[in-house]
């Protein structure tokens, strides 16, 4: 699943593991920890793909989470998505300024110089992984939901090239509405500080950058997979809870499940790791959220980047963010009709 | 090769003595310029023994502890005693985040006292993950036990311990000053890699004052880790290491268990060592051991150093034996030596 923050990926998450044939946990990180294994794994192979891992040194990408020491070396690679929870396991000694935004990614992530010998390496640390958790879930396929996992598609793909992708988009202005009202002491977590700290006192273009790069990211990932993704938008996904977990399904080559998304929030569900806190006391899926955003300021948005989410939310369906964003009755729908 | 129910034991070499195994393997505990490229050049050398260039497994075992709990439904929060730790500290009610698998290694962790305890599933599912990378080393190399040289390791040692029980450490460790002055010629543009990032933030146009903390965060790590880990831990000193080598390279391997290797300071420079990966760049146009850079810290200014932080490098240089920063530093001739004569 290739997802921001505050997008409902927690929602789709529930979706998926609830059917009998998926297992999709708390978020894991895998993609992110997948890349950063490569260097690992291309010395101990003695490929000279420093190289591989170099290609994932997004050296404009916002987020923390670098190498804690680069012996000899620029640390390379880190996190685009930190977890849905502020989260401790950052590493201390990298921190890369926000992006200057824009549609980026069109690279074709960190998988294009891989050595197969490290490939094959890195299937031996993450297979057994998956294997597990899907004996314990007594299950026959993982799905993986962890934030900023686009950055990292290329390397998946190559790592389990029968792999399947999800795209999720989230209307920007509700996802920097749902960002503020889950971060009440500040922007933290869901990979939010390095925009934070690139926006002081202003959370609304932090999230809107944030936003960009994050959405960007996940649209160029889309394009490179092609067949292999399926585009789900969060609004589609409460609009029409059945019909989309059918679609989902469908994607997926799995039997669709009627009623499954009236039942998602009444089974047991693994609580061990990060995810939005709010789903526990959720009972049923609505569209109450949408539109969220309609109360946050736009005007405090710079133009330059507000023009990049519009072109970016344009290409995905969305209305976008006009001056007279906020005025009037806050609107039923934040997609484009038709 | 073993199966992938067995990668412990991974193959039976050409050597009598025993199979090539993952579940011993070596950390040297040690920080950025304090002469561990060196180290690892000996270790490597050594026919039992393969030491590559930075894995920053530590780290990454860090990371994916996070991941296998997850995948394990087990918090790591929730300690859950290792029959397999020989030191459990079971009644830690304020475990450090800076030695819990998956937190942020806090430098200032005093890892004697505050050894998190991670749970069993999580700990197997770890040695699924890393001995293949150790074993695919092993076999390539044809060597039977794995060292492994990652600057910052020590702020993970406590989960290495419980991950690999029959691990051993090496702490290796250099006077601040020699390596504040060795940190500041590799970064001619500007404090980069080694983990100094985050020290440069700290002291804006005080490179000098962020590689002083720089020592101190990982030298205390290393010494809290070498306290922990007692007999299983092996103290160096780069300043040793250079005046004689042979004598070193000799008591690490006897440490090891290894056969000693008369000469192979001297012959460790015409092997093949891996180049991939990162390193002191240095050591590829080195020809033989050297202590010309004993004392290179000399023209360092001390000044610079605000004095609670000199006053805690001192203390804890002085601990390991080294001549302490006066206000004298850096006055007369440079020392023949930084190590209070024994």
């Amino acid at each position: 699943m290739l997802c921001a923050g505050r997008s409902g990926s927690t929602l789709l998450r529930f979706l998926l593991d609830s059917h009998p044939a998926l297992a999709c946990p708390p978020e894991t990180r895998i993609p992110w920890l997948c890349t950063q294994m490569v260097s690992a794994w291309s010395v101990l192979e003695g490929a000279s793909a420093g190289d591989a891992a170099d290609e994932s040194d997004n050296s404009n990408r916002p987020g923390t989470g670098g190498e804690p020491s680069a012996g000899g070396e620029p640390s390379a690679g880190e996190e685009l998505g930190a977890s849905e929870e502020p989260n401790a396991s950052e590493e201390p000694n990298a921190s890369e300024e926000p992006s200057a935004g824009g549609e980026r990614g069109a690279d074709a992530g960190p998988a294009a110089g891989v050595p197969a010998a490290v490939v094959a390496g890195l299937r031996q640390s993450f297979d057994p992984m998956i294997a597990s958790y899907l004996a314990h879930a007594g299950k026959e396929r993982y799905c993986d939901k962890s934030l900023g996992g686009a950055m990292h598609s290329g390397l998946l793909k190559q790592m389990w090239p029968g792999s399947l992708f999800l795209s999720l988009y989230r209307h920007p202005m509700d996802v920097i509405g749902s960002g503020i009202e889950a971060s009440p002491w500040g922007l933290s977590g869901y990979g939010f500080e390095g925009y934070a700290a690139g926006n002081p006192g202003n959370s609304v273009a932090a999230l809107a950058r944030y936003w960009v790069d994050y959405t960007a990211e996940i649209a160029a990932a889309e394009d490179r997979l092609g067949e292999s993704c399926l585009r789900v938008r969060y609004e589609d996904l409460v609009a029409e809870p059945e019909a989309e977990a059918r679609r989902l399904f469908e994607f997926l080559g799995v039997p669709a499940v009627p009623g499954i998304t009236e039942t998602i929030f009444s089974r047991r569900r693994q609580r061990t790791g990060p995810g939005d806190h709010k789903i526990w006391q959720t009972t049923r899926i609505g569209g109450d959220s949408v539109g969220r955003g309609w109360d946050v300021p736009a005007g405090l948005i710079p133009p330059p980047l507000l023009d990049d989410v519009n072109r970016l939310a344009g290409r995905i369906g969305y209305l976008p963010v006009g001056p007279d964003w906020g005025t009037g009755d806050r609107p039923e729908e934040v997609r484009v009709a038709g | 090769m073993g199966t992938a129910g067995d990668i412990s034991v991974i193959w039976a070499g050409t050597r009598s003595e025993s199979a090539a195994s993952c579940e011993d393997p070596v950390f040297v505990l040690c920080a950025g310029r304090s002469g561990s490229t060196l180290l690892r050049f000996i270790l490597d050398s050594h026919p039992v023994l393969a030491c590559p260039a930075e894995t920053k497994i530590p780290w990454l075992c860090g990371l994916m502890a996070s991941a296998w709990s997850v995948a394990e439904d087990v918090s790591l929060d929730s300690a859950n005693p290792n029959p397999n730790n020989p030191n459990p500290d079971p009644n830690n009610a304020n475990p450090d985040p800076g030695n819990a698998p998956g937190s942020a290694p806090n430098p200032e962790a005093d890892n004697s006292k505050k050894l998190r305890l991670a749970p069993g599933p999580v700990l197997a599912g770890l040695r699924k993950s890393f001995d293949p990378l150790i074993a695919a080393c092993l076999e390539r190399t044809g060597k039977r036990r794995f060292c492994d040289k990652s600057l910052g390791g020590a702020m993970y040692a406590g989960l290495l311990r419980q991950v690999w029980p029959k691990a051993k450490f090496i702490s290796l460790y250099r006077h601040p000053m020699d390596l504040i002055g060795s940190g500041i010629e590799a970064s001619p543009w500007g404090l980069d890699g080694y983990g100094f990032e985050n020290y440069t933030a700290r002291f804006p146009g005080n490179n000098v004052a962020a590689l002083a903390e720089y020592w101190l965060d990982y030298t205390r790590a290393i010494v809290a880790a070498e306290r922990r880990f007692g007999p299983d831990c092996l103290r160096m000193r780069y300043e040793d290491l250079v005046a004689e080598p042979e004598a070193e390279a000799k008591r690490v391997f006897d440490f090891l268990g290894v056969d000693a290797v008369p000469g192979i300071t001297e012959t460790m420079f015409a092997g093949q060592h891996q180049q991939a990966g990162p390193g002191d760049h240095k050591i590829w146009q080195t020809t033989r051991v050297s202590a010309d850079s004993v004392g290179r810290g000399w023209d360092i200014p001390p000044r610079l150093i605000p004095p609670p932080l000199l006053a805690a490098v001192n203390t804890l240089a002085g601990g390991l034996g080294y001549l302490p920063v006066t206000r004298n530093w850096g006055t007369g001739d440079k020392p023949y030596d930084v190590r209070v004569p024994a």
